[in-house]
């Protein structure tokens, strides 16, 4: 009910300057009761101070930015690969992505989804989800082969963006000598 | 519950606050055993981007001014005053002229740049200044500023704090890392802790009561801690106390700039010679890519079962990635022949560190060591504290670069050699990095639920030159004295008066003396007077003065005073002087600004 409210509150002020005036009002503690009464408590919710404000950046692109500061992917990524030799792409592979390696085990600290090596059996539980275990061929044994252990996180530990609305696209800055 | 400070802390605190890495570990004071964790410490990775990691790179970047905005964060800190962490890091290969690099380096540095801002080294003109303390308050700033962020129910200002200093900082650099520690917000009453202490103490709380089994009386165990930028050497040892073991800790070795990064950096130097001789050549950036591609070589190289040869690749510059990139293979013999044998070198007890031999770490306005042979300072520093029937039965290393076998070993197997193969070795390698925090802690906590203690007191003898009396010959200095102001090993919480002939102390001119320590002559006593010493046996730092008021003195010209020396509960040295006649008392403090006037 309360976080609700709040979210009609936060987007009634963003599209609405009527709206956005009346909480207005409602938070400096002025009387808004002839408006709608709820909405004098609306504005914070225990626990979730900000959960009217949606992310400046998307998480994708703050993921992306690490990547390209720390292991340099974009750019290697984004490189004409058909004009340099397979041992050319290799050299500069190697650093890249043992650096993007690194940079995913520390936000991600990725792990398998089972604990069984390729090749061994597994048990797969009766109310497994079809996203953690895939079933490949038919049957009625609820064990089963692995041909790839899967992958998870177990952590998700992203960089936070603190930066300006305006710059939160930018993946990497333009470096300019003088 | 003995002497505990600060009665109403939750946590117990340890900050190592690094040559090149500060960390912080905590343990809430309630729990048992003592398992103190890491706090991650947010910071700037880039303009806008806050990562939380478990070290604050000791690395302060001074932005320009259209940068500031986008360096703030959450943590409240002021980017116009410098930027502390990874981004500041990164930065020292870009924009090398806005970064302060080996603050802490300057800050036992006794000549100039303690209190001065002149860092950045050599920085142009339109970057602004700061000082070494200015810049150890803002990385203690920013730890205490990722401590409430965590813990806003428990300030910091009122947790047993403890704070690491190498072993080897003098009393002069002990009191300007106090001042910083309370300009940044640590309570009163944290307390100093030498770091190689600090590892023993992470390997006792690893023990647990069996250190009682691995160590006997009249053992003693070598500490070797070598951090990013300096190795502190320190001797602990085992003796018995009325049926129990107890711990000293018996000597320090002096201040030794030379550290895990310099090996990366002579690896590095060996591979861009390599580059050249193939007719590649690198910028700055490249440089600093390939400094931390020589560290995963190192560790890569140098493991148990390391490859022969490692390939090293530094990525070419803006969008020429793959085609600027540069590749060279690494053997691993050469490697151990740069990392171990030029660090490490196998020496007999006998050998000495060589005072002229070429390092290359000169550039940067630092008394970086001639000679980085760790062996032979290790040398040095045995034959000038034990006798050869009490050579170290036990060993503990400690620092990121213990992490290579070969090196550890090599370590190992000389000291060794010295002292007749009885040697036991410790090293945990997850501990390496950390067992200084880890440490700190543990011993934070001991300190209000009791456990084992190291003792020790002061690690070095201290005097104050006088000079005697007798005819001035023009031209000519007269002759000094050193007067023995603390023995070696002077307790915590203890005072002591200095015998001496009354010392008239100047009404409103400074009162200064000159200031000497001595790692090396351990049997001196308060109040001996010395009227000649080798070069070696006393090293001088900064000047302690006094300045005396007309109000302190009433109407007389001068103040017959004498001096009396005291160790803080807290670890602190001071020196007051106390008039003869009447109760006055005065401390005396000591003097780090750049000495451009000579003493009176």
């Amino acid at each position: 009910m309360a976080l609700g409210t709040a979210f009609r509150a936060f987007f009634g002020s963003l599209f609405n300057s009527e709206t956005s005036a009346r909480v207005q009002a409602a938070l400096d503690g002025e009387d808004a009761t002839e408006q709608a009464t709820p909405r004098i408590e609306a504005p914070q919710p225990a626990g979730e101070p900000a959960a009217a404000k949606p992310p400046a950046r998307s998480e994708a692109l703050t993921l992306l930015a690490a990547l390209q500061r720390e292991a340099r992917l974009v750019d290697l990524m984004q490189e004409k690969l058909e004009q340099f030799s397979d041992a050319q792409v290799g050299a500069a592979a190697r650093p890249c992505l043992q650096q993007s390696a690194a940079v995913l085990e520390r936000v991600f600290a990725l792990a398998p989804v089972v604990e069984q090596a390729e090749g061994e059996r597994v048990a797969v539980p009766e109310d497994a989800s079809p996203a953690a275990y895939q079933w490949i061929g038919e049957g009625q044994d609820p064990t089963g082969q692995v041909v790839h252990p899967g992958w998870r996180a177990t952590r998700v530990d992203l960089p936070q963006w603190t930066g300006r609305d305006s710059d939160a696209r930018i993946i990497a800055p333009a470096q300019v000598k003088r | 519950m003995s002497n505990a400070p600060s009665s109403a802390a939750q946590f117990a605190v340890g900050i190592d606050l690094g040559t090149t890495n500060s960390t912080v570990a905590f343990a809430p004071l309630s729990s048992e055993p003592c398992e103190p964790e890491l706090l991650p410490i947010p910071q700037i990775v880039q303009p806008g981007q806050v990562e939380s990691r478990l070290a604050l790179p000791s690395f302060l970047y001074l932005p320009r001014e259209g940068e500031r905005e986008s360096l703030e964060t959450s943590l409240g800190l002021e980017p116009a005053r410098g930027v502390a962490g990874n981004y500041a890091r990164d930065q020292a290969a870009d924009n090398p002229q806005r970064v302060v690099v080996a603050a802490k380096s300057w800050l036992c540095y006794s000549r100039q740049g303690r209190s001065e801002a002149v860092l950045p080294w050599q920085a142009p003109d339109e970057v602004p200044r700061v000082s070494a303390l200015d810049c150890t308050t803002r990385f203690l700033e920013h730890l205490v500023a990722a401590w409430q962020a965590a813990h806003p129910e428990a300030p910091l200002n009122g947790q047993q704090v403890v704070l690491t200093v190498p072993a080897s900082f003098d009393p002069a650099a002990r009191e300007l890392t106090r001042q910083a520690a309370l300009a940044a917000g640590l309570p009163e009453d944290f307390v100093l802790l030498e770091e190689p202490q600090a590892a023993v103490y992470c390997w006792l709380s690893r023990q647990g009561d069996a250190w009682r089994r691995q160590v006997g009386a009249g053992d003693s165990m070598l500490v070797v801690d070598v951090g990013g930028g300096t190795t502190d050497l320190t001797l602990v040892t085992v003796a018995e106390d009325d049926g129990q073991l107890v711990l000293e800790r018996t000597a320090v070795g002096n201040h030794l700039l030379v550290g895990g990064d310099n090996m990366d950096l002579a690896l590095a130097h060996l591979v861009s010679q390599q580059l050249q001789a193939e007719g590649h050549s690198l910028d700055p950036w490249q440089s600093v890519s390939l400094w931390h591609a020589c560290r995963a070589a190192k560790e890569r190289l140098l493991a148990e079962d390391g490859p022969d040869e490692h390939t090293i690749s530094v990525l070419g510059r803006g969008s020429s990635l793959i085609g600027g990139t540069i590749s060279t293979t690494l053997a691993g013999q050469q490697a151990a022949a740069v990392l171990v044998d030029g660090f490490f070198p196998r020496c007999s007890l006998d050998d000495r560190p060589q005072p002229h031999a070429s390092s290359g770490f000169q550039d940067i306005g630092l008394p970086y060591e001639s000679d980085p042979a760790i062996t032979r300072q290790v040398a040095a520093f045995l034959a000038d504290h034990t006798t050869a029937d009490a050579l170290p039965s036990h060993l503990l290393v400690n620092g990121g670069v213990f992490r290579s076998p070969a090196i550890r070993d090599r370590l190992c197997e000389t000291v060794a050699a010295w002292c007749g193969g009885r040697l036991t070795q410790y090293t945990d390698p997850a501990d390496l990095d950390h067992a200084v925090a880890l440490g700190a802690a543990y011993y934070g906590w001991t300190k209000h639920r009791g456990g084992v203690r190291i003792r020790g007191g002061t690690a070095r003898a201290y005097y104050i030159g006088i000079e005697t009396a007798g005819l001035a010959i023009p031209g000519m200095p007269r002759p000094l004295r050193a007067l023995c102001v603390a023995p070696q090993g002077m307790e915590e919480g203890t005072q002591a008066d200095v015998p001496s002939e009354p010392v008239g102390v100047v009404v409103g001119a400074p009162a200064r003396f000159r200031f000497f320590s001595s790692t090396m002559r351990g049997d001196d006593q308060v109040g001996q007077k010395l009227d000649r010493w080798q070069d070696d046996e006393l090293v001088e730092s900064d000047p302690i003065e006094l300045q005396l008021t007309s109000q302190n003195a009433g109407d007389e010209p001068f103040v017959p005073v004498r001096f009396q020396s005291r160790v803080t509960e807290l670890g602190m040295f001071e020196l007051w002087c106390h008039a003869i006649e009447g109760e006055d008392r005065w401390k005396m403090e000591f003097n780090v600004r750049e000495q451009d006037e000579a003493p009176q």
